[in-house]
């Protein structure tokens, strides 16, 4: 089983704090360190420049793979995206994964950027295949209905071939159709139980068409995760947290969670907690992980250990506690370059 | 004197090889390394760095311990400028403010343009205003703006580290650029490719614009091609097919830069007024007598160009840093002070 660490950052941990923590992700053994992007106020939840601040990270390890989760594809011109990432393959050895999404979780950057929301689907369409195409072919042109482009050859190309893995976004069943239909890796499951992980991972499967590119896709499933000594404490440094996150920064799961659960007074830390958080004690978590792996059989799990919502030294504790009581029950397959 | 490394690509070398190039750079004392913004593969010759200069300034930043890390420069009408004060911004940040960031109006060549989907008549408005909203996403907490760019009421993260804001500097050569360049009070990073009768010109017509803004007195970075050889004959051995490749290169941005009528552009009159070339008492010399015509505070020496070997670049910023890199570096700034041209080969 292979473990992420997804980073937005945490309440009072600066730039620096973060990049240590991520280099920190390397020594206890991670797969790879995720990053989000975000704009403006919201900027502190996630990364503005998430590529610059990945290949700061490159240059400061040396085995971790290094991730997006998600580059918002809409908000940026393909050819610069392509170029970013490319650069970012070579710099770090070919330690890039690639996630990318359609569509930022606020309406403010489309609006910003220019990049109507209804517009994005479209966008994002064009947008992956000019990606590929830019990175993969010596010379082409593209006519789309949002991006035209003369004849060029875009440089550099990434150092992993055919190209660094791609990994999709998925919360709507559309866009995991869409990944599976067309070969990709997707990341979903923040707000889903176990059992509907279970319907997600079958239809995702079932759908996924192969394409014989070398990279092997797979479903990435998010969860967040907590470990303290016991599953009271843990509840106890959570629960602030956690409820100020998704109530007032979080505002896409706000509104998928109040969809879910049919209004916002019913979204009580206990049951939102049971249904799809991982906060407990080491045995606890080990056993809820046990559970996607096993039943469900998840082979990819993307731990949200940071909240910008919670201080960094309780972050960092509970990494330390997740890796050092609960990983060891697990069988490692991360991919981590072996020096 | 102010010594910086203008990190180009040359035929044979790639990312990881300029970044090994930098970290020497910075280990060896240079002052600043410069980076600049090149899109697509060219089709005639070398390696075109960079596509992502904030991507690798962001690497650079980290291994690096003190040196300046200029951006010269980012092509602002291409991106969008929320993305450029947020890239720029970051790797502020990451640095621990050693950002400088120059801004141009237009790259190499039409292409970019038209590959990223923007006007040509549209790239000045689309650079001043860009400019403009850089600064504001830098200092201001919030801020709305109204022109090409439209934007309200926003607060752009991270904030630079540098206070009030980075440095930012002008690449450019047409009147409406100096004139805004001025108005702003940039100084300008003059270009590698002018004669040297041309820097002084620009840089006295900038001058005058500056004064007419009551804009102070700064330092201009001046970039120069420089090779050094054992000798002046070896420096013409090891480079002449390079330069007459450039000679008989057109449509490329850098030769706007020369100002010179076609038949005028001779592979004797770049190498006596464009390039620093030759033995180390020769670069010397030429050093000299540029610093003594435009009082030279901060110099940025491209090594690597066109289709030289990257293992000849190594070699020839080994041996500037060697033979000429002291004498220069303690020369007063503001003083016009001569240097004392002696010069020893081991």
């Amino acid at each position: 089983m292979k473990f992420s660490l997804f980073i937005m950052g945490t309440r009072d941990g600066s730039y620096h704090d973060i990049l240590d923590q991520m280099v920190y992700a390397e020594e206890l053994g991670f797969n790879a360190v995720v990053m989000g992007e975000r704009h403006f106020r919201h900027g502190d939840l996630l990364f503005s420049s998430p590529l610059s601040l990945a290949s700061a990270l490159a240059a400061r390890t040396e085995r971790i793979r290094i991730g997006t989760a998600a580059r918002v594809l809409s908000l940026d011109h393909p050819i610069h995206i392509a170029e970013d990432a490319a650069t970012l393959d070579i710099l770090s050895g070919g330690r890039l994964d690639f996630g990318v999404t359609r569509a930022s979780l606020d309406e403010e950057s489309h609006t910003a950027f220019h990049a109507p929301i209804d517009e994005t689907r479209h966008r994002f369409r064009e947008s992956i295949e000019i990606i590929v195409r830019a990175w993969t072919e010596e010379k082409f042109s593209y006519n789309g209905r949002f991006y035209r482009i003369p004849e060029v050859s875009v440089y550099p190309k990434p150092l992993q071939k055919p190209y660094p893995p791609i990994s999709i976004v998925a919360v709507s069943d559309e866009t995991l159709a869409f990944s599976a239909e067309n070969g990709y890796s997707a990341i979903t499951g923040a707000i889903r139980s176990p059992l509907e992980l279970e319907q997600t991972a079958k239809f995702y499967y079932d759908n996924l068409i192969e394409i014989n590119n070398g990279l092997d896709a797979e479903l990435i499933i998010n969860r967040f995760i907590y470990v303290a000594d016991t599953d009271e404490v843990a509840g106890r440094e959570m629960e602030q947290p956690f409820m100020e996150f998704i109530k007032y920064r979080a505002p896409d799961l706000k509104a998928a969670l109040i969809r879910k659960y049919g209004g916002e007074e019913y979204l009580s830390f206990d049951r939102l907690r049971n249904d799809f958080c991982l906060f407990g004690s080491p045995e606890t978590v080990t056993s809820g992980i046990s559970e996607l792996s096993g039943k469900i059989g998840i082979d990819h799990l993307l731990c949200t250990m940071n909240f910008v919502t919670q201080s960094h030294s309780l972050c960092i504790n509970s990494t330390e506690l997740f890796v050092r009581e609960v990983l060891p029950n697990f069988q490692m397959s991360n991919k981590a370059i072996q020096l | 004197m102010k010594i910086g490394f203008y990190a180009t690509g040359s035929a044979t070398s790639g990312h990881m090889d300029l970044m090994d190039q930098i970290r020497y750079a910075d280990e060896a004392g240079y002052d600043s390394v410069w980076l600049r913004e090149r899109h697509f593969h060219p089709d005639h010759e070398g390696r075109n760095f960079f596509s992502s200069p904030f991507i690798a300034a962001s690497y650079i930043a980290s291994v690096t311990r003190r040196i300046r890390i200029g951006i010269g420069a980012r092509l602002l009408p291409l991106d969008h400028p929320i993305h450029v004060a947020e890239g720029a911004a970051t790797v502020d940040v990451i640095s621990g403010g050693r950002l400088d960031l120059g801004i141009a109006r237009i790259g190499e060549n039409e292409l970019y343009q038209n590959a990223f989907g923007i006007k040509s008549a549209e790239t000045r408005e689309r650079f001043e205003q860009s400019f403009d909203v850089i600064i504001k996403a830098w200092t201001e907490e919030r801020f709305s703006y109204d022109g090409h760019y439209d934007l309200s009421d926003i607060s752009v993260v991270p904030k630079p580290v540098q206070k009030p804001h980075p440095p930012v500097y002008l690449v450019g050569i047409s009147p409406e650029t100096l004139r805004f360049g001025a108005e702003r009070g940039l100084p300008m990073l003059l270009a590698g490719a002018q004669t040297v009768s041309m820097l002084i010109k620009t840089r006295d017509e900038y001058g005058k614009l500056l004064n007419g803004n009551n804009r102070g007195r700064m330092i201009h970075p001046v970039n120069r091609f420089v090779y050094v050889a054992e000798t002046d004959e070896k420096a013409v051995e090891d480079t002449k097919d390079t330069i007459m490749g450039f000679i008989h290169r057109k449509n490329t941005v850098i030769r706007d830069f020369l100002f010179l009528p076609e038949e005028e552009i001779t592979y004797d009159r770049l190498l006596d007024e464009v390039f620093i070339f030759g033995s180390p008492d020769t670069c010397m010399r030429k050093i000299q007598d540029l610093h003594n015509n435009l009082n030279v505070g901060n110099l940025v020496l491209t090594f690597n160009y066109f289709t030289i070997e990257h293992r000849k670049c190594v070699k020839s910023m080994e041996m500037f840093t060697k033979y000429l890199f002291t004498e220069l570096k303690a020369i007063g700034e503001e003083s016009g002070e001569k240097a004392v041209h002696q010069i020893k080969m081991d």
